[in-house]
């Protein structure tokens, strides 16, 4: 048996929201920079390295110092980075948060799968949902994980529109 | 600005979709039948139809008729290669929503606290695909709950990314002001592109969301896209970051002719917290938020700060909150550091009325 070093509340948020975030938006936000790389997209490609850097940065914070809550996105960059800015993944991120233009968009794409590849491997093995094969089980991972979050008294983490009837239409 | 009509839009649609995925809009329609009820229609309206996507990109459809039921999630499909998201509503959710939105639009509050969910994206782009986007199918949707469906689909946009400006330059002077460089710049970054998605939403230019601006920018007003260009890249010296956060201020309010005073707009803010608490043990001050767990040590400029709060009475069982002005000089720093842990909120006494703003015209 291995313990796990905090505490069991604090323990599934931060690791429910950062399996969320690795497995849905960040998902999400490299499909589209590898979809636009060979349309010539690059406004899309450096406008998403940035976000995907912030991002990833925001799940280095969850799962290396369990920090929480997560503050509003405009702060979300200089939250995280304040604590692994020095993290060898953390500085990179840093560079994507500040990439300008001059950095050629497929050198961005191919920075950002080697990064989400090595904060993915921080987390174990997460299906990709937006592939065929990936869908259902990453809804199974995410079932795990909200069971795990009410067990121990936490609000899971899916967007509120998902599961508030008033969300749909208000 | 140019927009295509129906028939040209539909036969640019069909060729993407074929080049990309070798699927037309009738085969998709042929899988989403099982959906429709008799007299539906089918609106595209996600970035393919706005001639923007790719060959990952999804098809995001929307079903409506008269008794349809809302899908509280998006509706996954695959046809070949190509991933249909659809999302299903009734004419009367679309009343509804229209009706919500124009409503939102009168009320002097913020649309943050008057739209629910509208942060998210998603409503602002069910309005504008039920406003812009292609039908496809059955006969054509025009809400009937408001005189001008499109100009509340524009307005809303317009209206909601005027609030987001307002934060990005108040917090982005603020945070340079206290030496937060960082946060700073990206305020001052994000200040820039949501004065640019105003001048192309005033400009009619559909909303696809903040990924889609730069192409935007490209195709519908390249001029503008020049004066971003300085902005992409975050500089690190102080020197520079502080010229950055000027001029970007400055550009922002020249496009929108949004107010950015900082010590005026301070008066229309108020950081709000909730169930925080300090509590002394032995010499040390901490900062506690026992429903998340966090506690903080705080230092003797972080306690003036703190006692300069006020404390509303509580309405019913809620937590015991905690507001700070906007204009507070010694609390500002204090503050900030909260608002970027998550641990306030910050609030707007007033929404930005689009009759407010002065918004470049842009001819691509």
């Amino acid at each position: 048996m291995k313990t796990i070093d905090v505490d069991a509340r604090r323990y599934a948020w931060c690791r429910g929201h950062a399996i969320w975030w690795v497995g849905l938006p960040i998902a999400a936000l490299l499909e589209d920079m590898r979809g636009a790389l060979s349309e010539g997209q690059d406004g899309l490609i450096h406008r998403n390295a940035r976000m995907l850097g912030q991002s990833c940065a925001t799940v280095l914070n969850l799962v290396l110092h369990q920090e929480r809550p997560i503050p509003p996105a405009r702060m979300r960059a200089s939250w995280a980075l304040a604590r692994i800015g020095t993290h060898p993944l953390g500085q990179e991120c840093e560079s994507l948060v500040r990439a300008g233009w001059e950095v050629p968009a497929a050198e961005l794409v191919q920075r950002c799968e080697h990064l989400v590849e090595q904060v993915r491997a921080l987390l174990g093995d997460i299906p990709d949902p937006l592939l065929a094969e990936g869908y259902f089980p990453s809804l199974a991972i995410a079932r795990d994980w909200l069971k795990l979050a009410e067990l121990v008294g936490e609000q899971g983490f899916l967007p509120k529109e998902w599961i508030q009837e008033e969300g749909r239409n208000a | 600005m140019n927009t295509p009509n129906g028939a040209t839009r539909r036969e640019l649609l069909d060729r993407r979709l074929s080049g990309f995925h070798d699927v037309t809009v009738a085969d998709v329609l042929e899988v989403l039948d099982y959906l429709r009820g008799p007299g539906d229609t089918v609106v595209a309206g996600g970035s393919l139809a706005f001639g923007l996507g790719n060959r990952l990109s999804d098809f995001d459809v929307v079903i409506c008729g008269g008794a349809t039921s809302p899908s509280l999630v998006p509706l996954q499909h695959w046809v070949k290669s190509l991933r249909v998201d659809v999302w299903t509503r009734s004419h009367a959710d679309l009343d509804r929503l229209f009706r919500l939105a124009q409503e939102a639009l009168e009320r002097p509050t913020p649309i943050a606290g008057a739209f629910g969910s509208v942060e998210h994206e998603q409503q602002l782009k069910l309005l504008h695909r039920i406003a812009f986007g292609l039908d496809v199918a059955g006969p054509p949707i025009a809400p009937v709950s408001v005189p001008d469906f499109r100009k509340v689909a524009r307005d809303l946009v317009v209206r909601e990314y005027a609030e987001r400006l307002r934060e990005s330059v108040w917090v982005a002077q603020l945070a340079g002001r206290t030496g937060r460089w960082l946060a700073a710049t990206v305020n001052a970054r994000e200040a820039v592109e949501e004065a640019l998605t105003i001048v192309l939403t005033t400009g009619a230019v559909p909303f696809t969301g903040d990924k889609w601006l730069h192409e935007r920018l490209k195709s519908e007003a390249p001029q503008l896209r020049e004066r971003y260009r300085r902005f992409a890249q975050l500089p690190t010296a102080a020197a520079e970051c502080s010229g950055y956060v000027r001029d970007a201020v400055a550009l922002a309010t020249r496009l929108t002719g949004i107010p950015v005073d900082l010590d005026a707009l301070g008066t229309q803010a108020s950081w709000v917290g909730s169930g925080l608490h300090v509590s002394r043990t032995g010499t040390t001050q901490l900062l506690v938020a026992p429903a998340g767990g966090g506690v903080w040590e705080l230092s003797e400029t972080d306690l003036t700060a703190w006692a300069a709060r006020s404390q509303p009475p509580p309405a019913g069982t809620e937590p015991v909150r905690a507001v700070w002005p906007g204009n507070g000089s010694v609390e500002a720093d204090f503050c900030l550091g909260l608002y970027e842990r998550g641990l306030v909120s910050l609030v707007w006494d007033c929404g930005v009325p689009v009759s407010d703003l002065t918004v470049e015209v842009v001819h691509a």
